[in-house]
């Protein structure tokens, strides 16, 4: 049996060709549904065409497209099973979805060698957000506001509270409320807006007093998701703010499930994908360090019954050992009568232990908790303070796992790119360091809205940022980078004394194929090339 | 080998035709439902019936009982084609009498030897 050529690309473009239509007609439903919750009938229509892609997605190529579906799929059921009509949050949560399907039908794969169109630069790796300022100071809320616009979050400033609540244009993502207003207290705003919102996903920032700890936890107990004291420091406001992100487009937990029996391991899988989890069931423990890599999973799951080496005692040792992985949450499953070795194995590093027959409700609590403490850990290590994109070693990390993956045939290998600010020393002379600060957050929020989700961000040092690109070549990649560039240049920063300056940046670009530190010198010398011949350019390795 | 594919939506029949004809060389016959499946199957007489779980008003497990019914086609075999999450019906399904199931997402490459394969085992 021979492979006919061009049958893979043949059922790749008709799907995306056929999915477009299919998801207008979702996103139409998801209309219809939102204006009336008892429609049932627009409900079984949506759920088939979750299903239909979760069935297909794979099989033409796009296996993202599978899963996402997937978990809409597993949404809907869940409703009809219980016979509960959906929420408003669910409504959101099903337009996230298909605009997840949307993206990853979005971007033409380029194949390697083969004539580049240069990718689209896709406005999705951040989510839109809204917010709304309520303050009375209109210098602060400005840069507030001025710093959330560029982070994709779509702003409004009021001044006072019934200004803010007599809004049109409906619930914010984050409302951002001084303590004291005007004509009454933040607190008061935050109760009356959460009444109002119904159910709909909403934050809210308490901005006030300072240092009092009785005041924060009052503040809290009245409703504020977060409080943070006046002068408002712009980097923890971000971080917030993207925290609150992270919730509201809560991309799908990742599970690995280290258990020989593929029963098990499936039912597991089953009770998990309630809870918006992707499981992967590795049924091979000698294959763990793979997998690991492959997945690159939030939480593990060992069966302690695994048979010969390694058993779930080394998988464990192996974990606590590594950098890596150390503080990965772990829970065992055991046996009634192996309960005395799972205690042990507390002591070796696992988090907490599932005795046999599983109960799915104590699964799911026990595995959610944990990967919410995981991931806010996650990303306290591995995200730059000032910049939110990855630390120097959270990237590197990143390669190595990219490096270990098993690269499938005809697979273009990833690019690698260095972007260094130009002069930036002199922007700091000149326009002193809270304007460099700015820059730098300009650039890397830039690099975080235009590239994919597919793509890498991490700081480098100073003024230099490393992206990992995949599913492009060297050409399209230096285009795309060249229009980011250009895009960069021409934004206007705001220095002392109403001075405005611009900041251009040069590039390295070079294929990541077996080595890091192979495509790391190449990607340094093309950077030097370009910064030697002029600056402002992206140069290719040679 | 001429296999008849029953399901309703139509990209799905697509894939499975151009999967089994252009990379298996086997030949194929489409239905679009449990009842057009019932007569296709009468007519076509396949060597096997690939047969999708999840259809509207008649679903796969009614069409199958149907399928088993009739005495022209009792003896054909019936391969399931299923999502991963409702596997755990695999065994159910077997034990009624299923030949084996694909489970969706398949991979194009390798229907019509997963197929065979199914179909040569006891």
């Amino acid at each position: 049996m021979s492979v006919p050529a061009g049958f893979l690309d043949d059922l790749r473009n008709e799907f995306r060709v056929a999915s477009r239509a299919r998801i207008g007609t979702m996103a139409a439903l998801v209309d219809r549904i939102s204006r009336d919750q008892s429609d049932r009938d627009s409900l079984e229509e949506l759920l088939r065409h979750f299903h239909g892609f979760a069935g297909m997605g794979g099989t033409c190529g796009f296996p993202r497209i599978s899963l996402v579906a997937e978990r809409g799929e597993a949404a809907i059921r869940s409703l009809v099973g219980k016979d509960a009509d959906p929420s408003p949050m669910d409504v959101e949560r099903w337009r996230s979805l298909i605009s997840d399907l949307q993206h990853e039908l979005s971007d033409d794969v380029v194949p390697a060698g083969g004539a580049a169109a240069a990718p689209q630069l896709s406005d999705r790796r951040l989510q839109a957000m809204t917010a709304l300022i309520v303050d009375a100071h209109k210098h602060e809320s400005a840069q507030m506001a001025g710093l959330l616009e560029a982070e994709e979050v779509s702003t409004r400033v009021v001044s006072s509270k019934r200004a803010a609540l007599a809004g049109n244009g409906g619930t914010p993502d984050v409302l951002i409320t001084d303590a004291r207003l005007t004509d009454g207290s933040g607190y008061e705003l935050i109760e009356a807006m959460r009444k109002a919102a119904a159910g709909k996903f909403l934050r809210a920032v308490i901005l006030g007093e300072a240092g009092e700890f009785m005041a924060k936890v009052t503040a809290l107990r009245r409703g504020a998701d977060a409080v943070l004291e006046k002068p408002v420091d712009a980097g923890a406001l971000l971080r917030k703010v993207n925290e609150f992100r992270q919730q509201k487009y809560r991309t799908p937990d990742r599970v690995l499930v280290v258990d020989s029996d593929a029963a098990e391991g499936q039912s597991i899988r089953e009770t998990l994908l309630r809870e918006d989890c992707e499981v992967s069931v590795c049924g091979e423990p000698s294959q763990f360090e793979s997998v690991l890599c492959d997945i690159d999973p939030q939480l593990v799951i060992i069966e302690m019954q695994l048979a010969g080496l390694p058993g779930a005692l080394d998988l464990l040792r192996y974990l606590r050992q590594s950098e890596r992985y150390a503080t990965l949450p772990v829970i065992l499953i055991t046996s009634p009568e192996q309960v005395g070795t799972a205690t042990d194995l507390l002591r070796s590093g696992g988090d907490a232990y599932v005795v046999r027959p599983i109960d799915p409700t104590w699964l799911c609590s026990s595995v959610v908790a944990r990967l919410q403490r995981a991931r806010a850990v996650r990303a306290l290590l591995e995200h730059d303070v000032l910049t939110s994109v990855l630390t120097r070693p959270a990237f590197e990390q990143k390669i190595a796992a990219r490096l270990a993956r098993h690269r499938r045939a005809h697979e273009a290998p990833p690019v690698l790119c260095m972007v260094d600010l130009d002069e930036f020393k002199s922007v700091n002379d000149r326009h002193g360091h809270a304007a460099g600060d700015r820059v730098l957050i300009g650039l890397a929020a830039l690099l975080r809205r235009k590239l994919r989700q597919s793509d890498t961000v991490g700081r480098y040092g100073g003024d230099e940022f490393m992206l990992l690109l995949e599913d492009v070549d060297l050409n399209g990649a230096k285009a795309l980078i060249e229009r980011l560039l250009a895009d960069f240049r021409a934004i206007e920063h705001h220095g002392r004394n109403s001075a405005t300056f611009s900041v251009s940046c040069s590039a390295g670009i070079a294929p990541l194929r077996s080595s890091y530190e192979e495509a790391m010198h190449a990607v340094d010398v093309a950077l030097y090339d370009a910064k030697r011949t002029g600056r402002a350019r992206v140069v290719v390795a040679a | 080998m001429k296999v008849l594919v029953i399901d309703d939506e139509e990209d799905v029949r697509q894939v499975v035709r151009l999967a089994l004809q252009r990379v298996g060389g086997m030949a194929v016959v489409e239905a679009r439902n449990g009842e057009e499946g019932a007569r296709r199957a009468r007519e076509e007489q396949p060597d096997a019936i690939l047969l999708d779980m999840m259809m509207p008003e008649v679903d796969g497990a009614a069409t199958f009982q149907l399928l088993r019914a009739m005495p022209e086609t009792t003896g054909v075999p019936i391969v399931f084609l299923t999502a991963k999450a409702m596997s755990t019906e695999v065994n159910r399904l077997k034990v009624l009498g299923a030949k084996g199931v694909v489970l969706k997402p398949f991979n194009p490459l390798t229907l019509a030897d997963d197929l065979r394969n199914i179909l040569s085992s006891p």
